[in-house]
């Protein structure tokens, strides 16, 4: 069998002219440093401007809900609630946006850019998703409300099938949020993980990406637990119990 | 002397222009696709231009823009087009048959490297233009010794590779 020599295919490489002749105008250049970018943290950062800048405006709505309610103070002390809500989703989504890996640390080894991604889709990006699914249950409930003051001028009180529909559709708006958000990244999460395992073959086992995907899905789970929860305990202290 | 925007963006095009060979390497070696390609260049451009006011000129340029442009080609994931495995599927690899005005042997290569995975394209790739093991593990951020073990894989495996395409 013929002996393969490697050394005259990498002399065949060097010596490729089409590699080096083939030249990108200045036109066609200077029109992509001006593109957008398609790289995985570019398109976390526009979903998160367009989730803080919805948060404010749901915040302005719940405030002129407020005004609109004035008089009827169990309702105003639940929009008074949303409206925090809303206020603290945005400063953290602030706080996750300025923490985002920047663009501008390309240069730094593939490892070490590799991990720092990861570490922050692991850490902060599963509160934040979870925040961001919020913003279409706030939408809804921001709607609802100003559908009960212009039908009825106040909300009726509610029987349990009504809190059985609302809470559906509540719960529904932030699972299906979620859902597509998770999986749309989690796609490209698993890209960066499989390029970062490849680099750790050798030197480091993948304990430590194994820990980040339990962490992540205890963290979803726990989260999300934790903030219907709240929800439900909100909804029965002034429904029931105020 | 400080440099206002326009001298800035001139100097890194004038750079650019002396290393076009790197970006067309990088992107020949990560794509399979002409469409894939120009969503490459596009990319490292990008990259690298967002980066350059970062550049500190204590490395190579080529060095500094091997580093940046490998990362983006590493970091760029894709759902529909991009890095789509190819093996089974030959028709798809970067215009092989049609538009590549190279060497038998050149292609030959592209070959087999379409199917390394991505970081063992990125050290091939830097073996190939005889970057020292040094200066391939400050790339990558892997050991020398670690670098070193996997060359020797990479080029068993593209020595199989290439049998199997001559």
């Amino acid at each position: 069998m013929k002996e393969i020599d490697l050394g005259k295919y990498k002399s065949a490489w060097k010596t490729e002219q089409s590699l080096v002749e083939e030249k990108l105008s200045r036109i066609q250049i200077q029109e992509f440093m001006q593109s957008a970018s398609k790289n995985i943290s570019e398109l976390f950062k526009k979903g998160l401007i367009i989730d803080i800048i919805i948060k404010v405006l749901l915040t302005l709505s719940f405030c002129v809900l407020l005004v609109l309610y004035s008089n009827q103070y169990r309702i105003q002390l639940i929009d008074a609630v949303f409206i925090l809500l809303a206020i603290m989703c945005t400063v953290f989504q602030i706080k996750v946006y300025k923490k985002i890996p920047d663009i501008k640390n390309a240069d730094q080894n593939i490892k070490s850019l590799l991990y720092s991604y990861i570490d922050f889709y692991n850490s902060k990006f599963v509160i934040s998703l979870i925040l961001t699914s919020l913003t279409s249950s706030l939408f809804f409930i921001s709607g609802a409300l100003y559908y009960f003051y212009y039908k009825y001028g106040t909300i009726r009180p509610f029987q349990f099938d009504d809190y059985l529909v609302f809470g559906i559709i509540i719960a529904l708006g932030f699972v299906f949020s979620a859902f597509v958000q998770r999986k749309n990244f989690n796609f490209h999460i698993h890209q960066l993980e499989k390029s970062l395992a490849e680099i750790e073959q050798d030197s480091i086992d993948d304990s430590k990406l194994k820990h980040y995907k339990k962490l992540n899905t205890r963290n979803l789970i726990l989260y999300s637990i934790i903030l219907f929860i709240g929800l439900l305990l909100l909804i029965y202290i002034i429904f029931i119990c105020i | 002397m400080h440099k206002d925007h326009r001298d800035i963006e001139t100097e890194f095009l004038e750079e650019l222009d002396r290393h076009q060979g790197i970006l067309h390497k990088v992107c020949f070696v990560y794509s399979n696709t002409s469409l894939e390609k120009e969503d490459l260049y596009q990319e490292i451009i990008l990259q690298l231009w967002k980066s350059y006011p970062l550049f500190k000129h204590e490395s190579a340029f080529s060095t500094w823009m091997y580093r940046v442009a490998l990362n983006t080609a590493l970091r760029l994931t894709k759902k529909s087009r991009l890095f789509v495995k190819t093996e089974n599927n030959p028709d798809s690899w970067y215009d092989i048959e049609h538009s590549m005005n190279k060497s038998e042997d050149v292609k030959i290569l592209y070959k087999a490297i379409s199917q390394l995975n991505k970081v063992e394209k990125a050290i091939v790739l830097l073996w190939l233009e005889d970057k020292s093991y040094e200066e391939i593990a400050d790339t990558i951020g892997m050991s020398v010794k670690n670098i070193s073990v996997r060359l020797v894989r990479i080029k068993a495996k593209l020595i199989e590779l290439i049998k199997k395409y001559q």
